[in-house]
C-alpha cells in the first residue's frame, strides 16, 4: 500500500517537472519564433512618404527638387539672357556641398534638377568637372584610333554660362528622446561672366523625432 | 510498472536538464573575451583576412552581439586598408547601437534570469566616440573631407545626447574626438568652428591631465594659439601664451603656402575583460552562492614611442588618446550597476533553488547548480581598439615626400621602421596616414585578473 502511495507521490512530483519543462519550451519557441520573422516584402508608390529613421529620405530629395525646379523655371533670369545673348543658357553643376549632420547622397536631387531642366528645353547643361574628364579622355584616344570622318576635335567644348552650386545644412535640437530636425537646402546659379548671382533657390523641412524608449 | 516507468521519465528529464545546462555553461564559459584571442592571433602577424574570417565565424548571427561584431570588423578592415567597407561596418554598428539604446524588455527579463551575456551589446560611451573617430579618419584617408566633417557633426550631436544622460562630474573623455573635429574644420577652413572644438578638447585634456596624466599635446597648444590669433582673441591669447609658456608659433598667416601632414599611428590593443568570479556557500541555507563580474586586464604597453623623419624635419609623435585608463574608469563607473544586476539574480535564484527543494532535495540542487553555472560575467568589449593613439602634425611645402616611422617597441626594446611612400601635399590642406601597430606579446595575459588591475600605468611629462 505504501509503495503505491510513494510511487503516485513521485508520479505528481514528476508531472510537475514536465510541466515546467514543458512551459520552459514554449516560451523558447516562442521566443526563437519572434527572433526568425521571416522577411516581407511589400511594393510602394515612389510617391509615397514613409518615414522609418527620420533621416534624410528619397521623400526629402524629391520635395527639394521639386520646389527648387518650379521655382528656378518660374524666374526671369532665363527670358533675361535669352533676350540678351539669343541663345539658351548653358548651366554646369558645380559643388553641392553637404554640410548637414547626415552622410546625404546630393546626387539623386541634382539628378533630378538636371533632368527637368534639360526636358524644358529651356535650358542646356554642360557635363560636369568628372564627366568632362572621362570625355576628353575619349577624345584623346579618338585622335588615335577613330577614322578621320568620324573623330571629334579637341578644342570645340561648350562653355557654361551658369554654374549651380549649393549646400544642405541642418540644425538638430533634442532634447531626451525627442528630436527636431531642421534642413535647409540653399542653391544658387552664378553667373560665371561676372560672379552675379542669377538666381537663388532654398527649400526648407523640418522633421519632429520620437526616439522608442521600449523594444521587445 | 509504472514506478519504474516514472523512474525512468524521471531520470531522463534529469538527464536531459544536466545536459542543457552543461551546453550553456560551456558556451558562456568560452565566452567572447577567450574567442576574440584567435583572432589576435592573427593580428600579430598582420593576416587579417584570417582574422576576418575567424570573427565571421566567432559570431554567425547572433543578433546581440551585432554591433560588437560591426565593430571589430570594421576596425580589421582598416587595419587591411579597406577603409570604404570599414566605414560600412562602421555606419552598421552605430545604427544598430542606437536601435539597442531603447530598452529591451525581453532583454531584461532574461539577464535577471540568467546572466548579463544575454543583454545585447550596446558599446559604452568611449567606445562610441571613438568609432566615430574611426569613421572620421577613414574619410579623411580617403579624402573624403565633407564626409569627415558630417561625421564630425555627428560627434557633436552624440556627445549632446550622452551628457543629457551623464551627471554633471560625470563628463565624458571627449578630448581626443574634439581636438580630431578641430583638425577636420581647420582643414576645411572653418576657423571659427575649429576654434570652438581645440577649446573643447583642452578643456578636455585638462581632466585627462588631472585623471589620468595626461598632458596637452604640444601640437593643440599651438594650434590654440594660432588659431586665437587668427581670430582676433587676443585677451585669450594672451592666457594661453602665459599658461603654456610659448612665444613663438606659426601663424595662420605664415602656414598659408604650406600644407599639413597628419600621421596617426594606433599602438596596440585595448585591454580585455576578464570574469572575476567567486563561489561559496551559505552557512545558513547550505546554498550554492556564485557572483562573476567583469575586471579589465591591461595588456603589456606596446610602444614606449614613435618618431618621424620627413625631408630633413624630425620629431616624435605625441600621444592623444589613452584607452587603458579610460575603459577601466568606465567600467568602475558601471560596477554599481552590474553588482545590484548580480544581487537581484542571486535573490531569483536563492528563492527558486528553495521551492525546488520543497519539492524535491535533487530538484532543488539541480536548480542551485544551474543557477550557478549560468552566472557568467559579461566580459564583452570593443577589444581590437588600439591601447593607445599617437598623432604628429607636421607642416610642410607643397610636394611629395616619403617618411620613415620609427616605433620603439617596448616588448623588446628594438626600433622598428616603417615607411609610407608618395605623400602628396597640397598647399592650404591635410594629408592624412595611419597605421595600427600590435606587438607580439599582445597576446599574453595574466592568469589571474586580480594581479593586474593594481598596477598603474604612468603617462609621464613629456
Amino acid at each position: 500500500m505504501s509503495y503505491r502511495v510513494k510511487s503516485i507521490e513521485r508520479n505528481s512530483q514528476i508531472k510537475r517537472v514536465g510541466k515546467i519543462c514543458f512551459q520552459l519550451l514554449i516560451v523558447s519557441l516562442a521566443l526563437v519564433a519572434l527572433a526568425s520573422c521571416s522577411k516581407k516584402v511589400t511594393r510602394i508608390d515612389v510617391e509615397e512618404t514613409k518615414d522609418l529613421s527620420g533621416d534624410w529620405n528619397d521623400t526629402d530629395s524629391r520635395l527639394v527638387s521639386k520646389e527648387m525646379i518650379g521655382d528656378v523655371l518660374s524666374r526671369p533670369w532665363i527670358s533675361d539672357f535669352v533676350q540678351k545673348s539669343g541663345k539658351k543658357p548653358a548651366v554646369i553643376v558645380g559643388e553641392i556641398r553637404n554640410l548637414s549632420h547626415e552622410h546625404i547622397a546630393v546626387g539623386t536631387f541634382v539628378g533630378d534638377m538636371e533632368r527637368e531642366l534639360i526636358n524644358s528645353g529651356r535650358v542646356d547643361f554642360v557635363a560636369s568637372k568628372t564627366e568632362r574628364k572621362e570625355v576628353r579622355e575619349e577624345r584623346s584616344d579618338q585622335d588615335l584610333h577613330a577614322s578621320e570622318e568620324t573623330r571629334k576635335a579637341m578644342g570645340e567644348e561648350y562653355g557654361a554660362d551658369y554654374m549651380l552650386k549649393g549646400s544642405i545644412n541642418t540644425i538638430i535640437d533634442s532634447e531626451g528622446d525627442e528630436q527636431v530636425k531642421y534642413y535647409q537646402v540653399d542653391l544658387t546659379l552664378i553667373s560665371l561672366v561676372d560672379n552675379r548671382k542669377a538666381w537663388v533657390g532654398q527649400k526648407k523641412i523640418k522633421k519632429f523625432i520620437e526616439k522608442n524608449k521600449l523594444r521587445i | 510498472m509504472v514506478y519504474e516507468r516514472c523512474r525512468a521519465a524521471g531520470i531522463m528529464c534529469f538527464r536531459a536538464i544536466v545536459c542543457l545546462l552543461l551546453v550553456l555553461s560551456v558556451n558562456g564559459c568560452a565566452g567572447y573575451s577567450a574567442n576574440i584571442r584567435n583572432v589576435e592571433q592573427q593580428l600579430v602577424v598582420q593576416n587579417y583576412q584570417a582574422a576576418l574570417a575567424i570573427l565571421e565565424k566567432l559570431y554567425a548571427g547572433s543578433s546581440r552581439d551585432a554591433v560588437l561584431y560591426n565593430l571589430n570588423k570594421g576596425m580589421l578592415l582598416r587595419m587591411s586598408g579597406d577603409y570604404n567597407a570599414s566605414n560600412t561596418a562602421f555606419e552598421t554598428a552605430k545604427q544598430l547601437m542606437e536601435r539597442v539604446e531603447a530598452i529591451s524588455v525581453t532583454e531584461q527579463t532574461s539577464s535577471l534570469l540568467i546572466n548579463d551575456q544575454v543583454k545585447s551589446y550596446e558599446g559604452e560611451v568611449f567606445e562610441k566616440l571613438l568609432l566615430h573617430f574611426y569613421k572620421i579618419l577613414n574619410y579623411l584617408e580617403l579624402g573624403k573631407k565633407d564626409e569627415a566633417r558630417v561625421e564630425v557633426l555627428q560627434t557633436d550631436q552624440r556627445l549632446k545626447e550622452i551628457k543629457q544622460k551623464l551627471s554633471e562630474d560625470d563628463l565624458p573623455e571627449e578630448a581626443w574626438i574634439r581636438y580630431m573635429s578641430g583638425i577636420v574644420f581647420e582643414d576645411l577652413g572653418e576657423w571659427s568652428d575649429a576654434m570652438i572644438a581645440y577649446r573643447k578638447a583642452y578643456e578636455s585634456y585638462r581632466q585627462y591631465w588631472a585623471g589620468f596624466k595626461l598632458s596637452i599635446p604640444y601640437s593643440l597648444k599651438a594650434a590654440l594659439l594660432r588659431l586665437a590669433d587668427r581670430q582676433g582673441l587676443y585677451d585669450e591669447l594672451e592666457q594661453y601664451k602665459q599658461e603654456f609658456g610659448i612665444q613663438e608659433w606659426e601663424t595662420v598667416a605664415q602656414r598659408s603656402g604650406q600644407g599639413e601632414l597628419v600621421i596617426i599611428v594606433n599602438g596596440g590593443l585595448a585591454p580585455v575583460k576578464l570574469a572575476d568570479s567567486a563561489t561559496v556557500i551559505s552557512p545558513s541555507s547550505g546554498q550554492l552562492i556564485r557572483i562573476s563580474v567583469p575586471v579589465y586586464v591591461k595588456r603589456p604597453i606596446a610602444l614606449s614611442g614613435a618618431n618621424y623623419n620627413v625631408a630633413e624635419q624630425q620629431g616624435q609623435l605625441e600621444i592623444m588618446e589613452i584607452v587603458d585608463p579610460i575603459a577601466i574608469k568606465t567600467l568602475e563607473r558601471n560596477m554599481p550597476t552590474i553588482i545590484a544586476r548580480a544581487a537581484a539574480r542571486q535573490a531569483l535564484k536563492y528563492q527558486a533553488t528553495k521551492q525546488g527543494r520543497q519539492e524535491n532535495a535533487a530538484l532543488g540542487l539541480l536548480v542551485n547548480i544551474g543557477g550557478a553555472l549560468l552566472e557568467q560575467a559579461d566580459t564583452r568589449s570593443w577589444t581590437t581598439l588600439p591601447q593607445t593613439i599617437y598623432m604628429a602634425r607636421i607642416p610642410l611645402n607643397p610636394g611629395t615626400y616619403n617618411l620613415s616611422l620609427n616605433i620603439v617597441s617596448s616588448y623588446d626594446g628594438k626600433d622598428q621602421a616603417l615607411n609610407f611612400g608618395g605623400l602628396e601635399i597640397k598647399a592650404g590642406q591635410n594629408t592624412y596616414r595611419s597605421l595600427h601597430w600590435i606587438p607580439h606579446n599582445v597576446t599574453n595575459l595574466p592568469g589571474n585578473p586580480r594581479e593586474y588591475t593594481r598596477v598603474n600605468a604612468n603617462y609621464g611629462i613629456r
